[in-house]
């Protein structure tokens, strides 16, 4: 769940059968599973998945400095290996990379499907100024720690797009799903060329 | 937008949901991460106003998920079935089909679960408060000119910043009775107010000026048909932001 400016997160739990709504999650009680600190002070967008092999419980941490755009985010990784009772933090999962297309920038939000014996990534990349060029893209890995292979060039780049309804340019925070045929991205779309509008 | 494989490439963009839409979509929102569910794929979103007071949870059948139709506003869609459930159950469930009452037993279970939730007083003011919210929100769309029904541009249409202003929502005098009394204050005017071209001199009573909608406008008896509404901006504030929720798409449906 987004909430930007929240200096930590928990997790929820379903708590009776009755659907995926909101009022139907409770609260862990080991609430909150991780903390902002500085120079990271704001853990902000979280994937929750659970390995089908393994059936360990991850967490993709999307990790940004307070204001999002100071330093480039990262994503870290938690692990539970016991059912969400305790989780271990086992650091950055994907970061920038000056030799990539991101420049060495901002690689924060990840979303996470397993098929065919891989670990499929979708995620956001914006380059070290926020003001400038970012978008989505894809990695995989054969393991959920990774480490996680990015491909050469972006899904999309958002300055290239063509603005739906004259507005709708950038894309980010983007869901990767598996379909009967083929792969769908969720994402959203806002306004703004880039990330800093 | 949708792919044979995971790294692509990928279709174009389709918008499923966003405020330009005849869907119902209250803004502005946030939504991330998406997940699939008993094959639909669920979407929960976040308000991203200031007072970042609400959630909604969208969903769409998994493989109708590029369908902008297909998404629907879960509680509200499914608290109207249950009650059409509901009534229909009541006009079947003394049909005894081989005539033996024991038959309708379930039935009568159902009912009476169903029963519960008709006669939630709290669940039937949040549908029609939601009701009627979409049909104002249909109504200042138009109003406003921000994105009329069926059209792609508007007032708001573009990405630079308009200064719109905070809007304000008041009943127009329009009845015979308030256009004597405005015409009468004119009549009465000094000679200097009637040099000064009429929509200068005229002030709004204090009743009428209020920031936020009249408190008819959530009553569950205000008919919107029947009260003319007039918007009016004071102060400048940058619309520009209108976040919309899309899928970036198909190649299933021909487009690539």
């Amino acid at each position: 769940m987004r909430k930007a400016g929240t200096p930590g997160f928990g997790c929820r739990t379903r708590c009776w059968e009755g659907g995926p709504s909101f009022d139907a999650f409770v609260h862990a009680p080991q609430n909150p599973l991780h903390r902002g600190a500085p120079p990271f002070e704001w853990p902000v967008n979280s994937f929750f998945f659970a390995d089908p092999v393994s059936g360990n419980w991850y967490i993709y941490v999307g990790d940004y400095c307070e204001g999002y755009a100071a330093r480039p985010s990262r994503c870290v990784l938690l692990r539970s290996m016991d059912g969400g009772k305790s989780w271990e933090n086992l650091g950055i999962v994907l970061q920038g990379d000056k030799a990539s297309f991101d420049r060495g920038g901002h690689t924060p939000d990840v979303s996470v499907v397993y098929a065919d014996g891989r670990y499929h990534i979708v995620y956001d990349w914006v380059e070290p100024d926020w003001s400038q060029l970012g978008g989505l893209a894809y990695a995989w890995a054969e393991k959920p720690e990774g480490p996680f292979h990015r491909a050469a060039q972006p899904i999309t780049r958002n300055k290239d797009l063509t603005a739906l309804l004259g507005r709708y340019q950038r894309t980010y925070a983007a869901t990767l799903v598996r379909r009967k045929h083929d792969w769908m991205i969720l994402a959203m779309m806002d306004h703004a060329p880039s990330s800093s509008r | 937008m949708t792919a044979p494989k995971p790294e692509g490439p990928y279709g174009e963009r389709v918008l499923v949901r966003n405020v330009e839409s005849d869907q119902f979509h209250p803004p502005l929102l946030e939504f991330y991460p998406a997940f699939v569910h008993q094959g639909y794929v669920y979407a929960p979103a976040t308000s991203v106003a200031l007072n970042r007071d609400f959630n909604a949870l969208f969903r769409a059948p998994l493989e109708r998920a590029t369908e902008p139709k297909a998404w629907e506003l879960t509680l509200v869609h499914f608290a109207k079935r249950l009650r059409v459930l509901g009534q229909r159950l009541e006009q079947i469930k003394d049909v005894h089909l081989r005539g033996q009452w024991r038959d309708n037993i379930p039935l009568f279970k159902l009912s009476s679960e169903l029963q519960k939730i008709s006669a939630d007083k709290g669940l039937l003011s949040t549908l029609e408060a939601l009701d009627l919210k979409s049909e104002v929100f249909d109504q200042l769309r138009g109003a406003m000119r921000i994105a009329q029904t069926g059209q792609t541009t508007g007032l708001n249409s573009g990405s630079n910043p308009i200064a719109l202003g905070s809007t304000e929502i008041w009943k127009t005098p329009t009845t015979s009775k308030s256009c004597s009394m405005v015409n009468l204050l004119w009549k009465n005017a000094s000679p200097k107010s009637q040099s000064i071209p009429f929509e200068k001199n005229y002030k709004r009573p204090q009743t009428l000026r209020k920031k936020s909608p009249p408190k008819s406008v959530n009553s569950s008896t205000y008919r919107l048909s029947q009260k003319p509404f007039a918007v009016y901006s004071t102060k400048p504030r940058k619309t520009e932001i209108q976040r919309s929720f899309v899928i970036i798409a198909p190649y299933a449906y021909g487009q690539a």
